[in-house]
């Protein structure tokens, strides 16, 4: 142990001033999201004088988060002793943290494209809790950063070094996976499926009075009704449809398009190694991110296949660690990357491989699922949409035309078809120490877990069920929860004594 | 380390839903039933200040007479459902885990291991307070909010528990 006084305060690189200004820009953009939509409307309505002075608000705004930035650096300062990490940040709102090496969650080494041709970085750290919260430090040496997080990972458990040479680091890291760019294209395309089919939707069908507005200013600016006008007179009306549609194809290319670029910018030369029981990945085109985690610290595998990724034959895996507090309590951010360690776009072979890699003797290709109750299943998922379907379907029909009837047993046809096929892909397994849970429609999602990792279990039955003997069990671990719908009463029983008795019967540690 | 793997037969576990399940206190009925009180009492009474004034159609002074008889109705249907849901809650206690029934017509059953409890909060409100009984909320990881919430507890119940559970948790989570 040496005195405290031998570890002293540390500054950051001045780079950081840039990686304030981000996060600033990147608060106010998902804080102000609304607001900057309504600006947008009232650009589009504003005359010359108006914008003007938003202009110069603009620049006012600009250079005050610049002050800001400058204020956030000069208050910034690390230090960090044998066993914890010490910060002094803030410019109005001043703190002091303090985190144990104990309690540090993950940590990220990132090296955003500003600072890799100085060899800086930005190391976060993640603490679990119930005062969650992620901290930055940003401009550290690169060398700094990976040996901090060596002692910071290395020391947090210091009761599982019981057999140095078996557990500890071998120096020598095993490549587990490395993807081409080829593989993160299709990454890229199968990423975001839904994100993008919804933005589509949302061109073609949205036309709320807002969205009327900015496409009228947009309209104006690029004289986009001369051009109508235009088109319709050389070629009439046919012309022009086309013209449409082939923007509407132009925005279709462009969102996979979208979507690729990001997946590209996110993982390229992605690379997970194994050394000892830590896995670390690494990847990014411009900035690099370098994730490590701890074997023990996985709490489930999810294992997802989209509709797209299903016809590139394609996997992905998730590593879900503990989620630290709830979703709405790490701000308006979107929170998906977080805890979230991602093996993409990797070939079903090599998926069920890696499972096994990352849970020591799990092989879920071998898994032989059980499914759930058809009936119940099937009725109830086709009557909670179709009752409403039918109460639509009734105004037109008594109003206008009684053949809108016709319409009923069409949706019910598409809904028992949809629904059959979700039912086929519901199941449950368990193999070894380890629980499986399937769901999915054209893809498939698969959650595997280590039965002693459970934290609660929840069997929960309608008066009908009951009578049924089916129940709905939840199985609540620290990542998430995992519901399987009209199980056997007998095998929910069963599957919560055995999970039970997994987890009492074992002294490992869940976290 | 050698690894062991025995087999376990399934049929012999613990099960636990053959556990016999504890009642609440009895205060607990007579707390919730004050509860219903409180709530449909002031409405009744306050239904029936109209009756004190003299209204021009006799017919219409005796049909607001409907509206306390409804709010009587009402308010003893849900005494009844009440009443039922409390003798349906129950908690049964094992070595390692605690069990918790509730719902009148979803019928629940959470179990809960104590070594994943990170912390338990006992609290009470004023009515609650009224007649010496607590609440007893228990926090696991990954969870954002209260994981299990068992109400209706005496309260030196609830802080006997508390202990009790507390100090298994930490037992099972020395390695």
């Amino acid at each position: 142990m040496k005195p405290e006084g031998v570890h002293r305060w540390y500054r950051v690189s001045p780079l950081a001033i840039i990686f304030f200004i981000l996060g600033i820009a990147q608060k106010l953009f998902w804080q102000g999201l609304p607001a900057l939509v309504v600006m947008f409307a009232w650009i589009a309505s504003a005359d010359d004088y108006q914008v003007y002075w938003i202009s110069r608000g603009l620049v006012v705004l600009a250079v005050l988060g610049f002050g800001f930035s400058v204020l956030s650096y000069l208050r910034f300062r690390y230090r960090i002793t044998d066993d914890r990490v010490l910060l002094r940040q803030g410019v109005l709102h001043r703190e002091e943290l303090d985190i144990e090496f104990q309690r540090v969650q993950n940590i990220t080494i990132k090296e955003p494209f500003y600072m890799r041709p100085l060899g800086l970085s930005v190391l976060s750290i993640e603490t679990a809790g119930s005062r969650e919260k992620e901290i930055s430090i940003a401009g550290i040496k690169r060398d700094l950063a990976l040996s901090l997080r060596e002692r910071i990972i290395g020391g947090a458990r210091p009761e599982t070094t019981e057999s140095p040479g078996q557990q500890s680091n071998t120096g020598e890291a095993r490549l587990l996976v490395e993807l081409s760019r080829r593989d993160i294209l299709i990454h890229g395309l199968t990423a975001n499926f839904m994100f993008w089919i919804l933005i589509a939707t949302g061109l073609v069908f949205g036309s709320d009075e807002l969205s009327k507005r900015f496409f009228n200013w947009f309209a104006n600016r690029f004289a986009i009704d001369d051009m109508v006008l235009y088109l319709q007179n050389e070629g009439g009306t046919l012309l022009l449809g086309f013209a449409l549609f082939g923007l509407l194809l132009l925005v279709l290319i462009l969102l996979p398009l979208v979507s690729i670029m990001g997946a590209l910018f996110r993982y390229d030369g992605y690379r997970l190694t194994a050394d000892g029981e830590t896995y670390r990945k690494s990847s990014g085109l411009l900035t690099r991110f370098d994730d490590s985690l701890k074997q023990h610290k996985i709490q489930a595998l999810v294992l997802k296949q989209n509709a797209i990724a299903r016809y590139f034959k394609r996997i992905s895996i998730q590593l879900r660690q503990t989620s630290a507090g709830s979703e709405a309590d790490s701000g308006s951010m979107p929170s998906g990357t977080r805890s979230n360690f991602l093996v993409p776009a990797l070939r079903p072979a090599l998926a069920s491989e890696l499972s096994g890699e990352f849970f020591p003797e799990c092989r879920p290709d071998q898994a032989i699922y059980t499914r759930v109750d058809q009936r119940r299943f099937m009725v109830f998922n086709m009557a909670v949409f179709l009752l409403p379907a039918t109460l639509v379907a009734l105004i037109p029909a008594l109003l206008v035309s009684l053949k809108f009837f016709l319409v009923i047993p069409v949706i019910a046809g598409i809904l028992y078809m949809v629904t059959n096929r979700r039912w086929q892909k519901a199941g449950y397994c368990v193999a070894g120490d380890y629980g499986f849970v399937r769901s999915g429609f054209i893809g498939t999602t698969t959650t595997i877990f280590p039965l002693f990792k459970i934290q609660r279990i929840d069997i929960r039955q309608t008066p009908i069920q009951h009578r049924k003997g089916l129940t709905h069990l939840t199985i609540h671990l620290a990542s998430h929860s995992i519901k399987v719908p009209y199980m056997a009463i007998e095998d929910a029983n069963r599957f919560r004594d055995l999970a039970l008795y997994c987890a009492e019967s074992s002294n490992a540690a869940w976290y | 380390m050698a690894f062991i793997n025995l087999q376990i037969d399934t049929d012999e576990l613990p099960r636990a839903e053959d556990l016999q399940m504890q009642p609440m206190a009895a205060a607990y009925q007579r707390e919730s039933l004050t509860q219903v009180l409180l709530v449909f009492g002031p409405l009744v009474l306050l239904s029936i200040i109209p009756q004190l004034f003299p209204i021009t159609p006799p017919i219409l002074k005796s049909l607001l007479w409907l509206i306390p008889l409804g709010f009587l109705l009402i308010g003893g249907l849900v005494m009844l459902l009440v009443m039922k849901q409390i003798k349906v809650k129950g908690y049964a206690l094992r070595d390692h885990d605690i069990a918790y029934r509730s719902g009148l017509f979803w019928r629940k059953t959470t179990l809960l291991l104590f070594s994943r409890v990170q912390h338990v909060e006992v609290s009470s409100g004023p009515l609650q307070r009224r007649f010496g009984l607590a609440s007893l909320k228990f926090f696991t990881a990954g969870g954002s909010s209260v994981d299990l919430k068992i109400e209706g507890l005496l309260r030196e119940d609830a802080e006997k528990l508390k202990e009790f559970i507390l100090h298994r948790g930490a037992g099972g989570n020395e390695t």
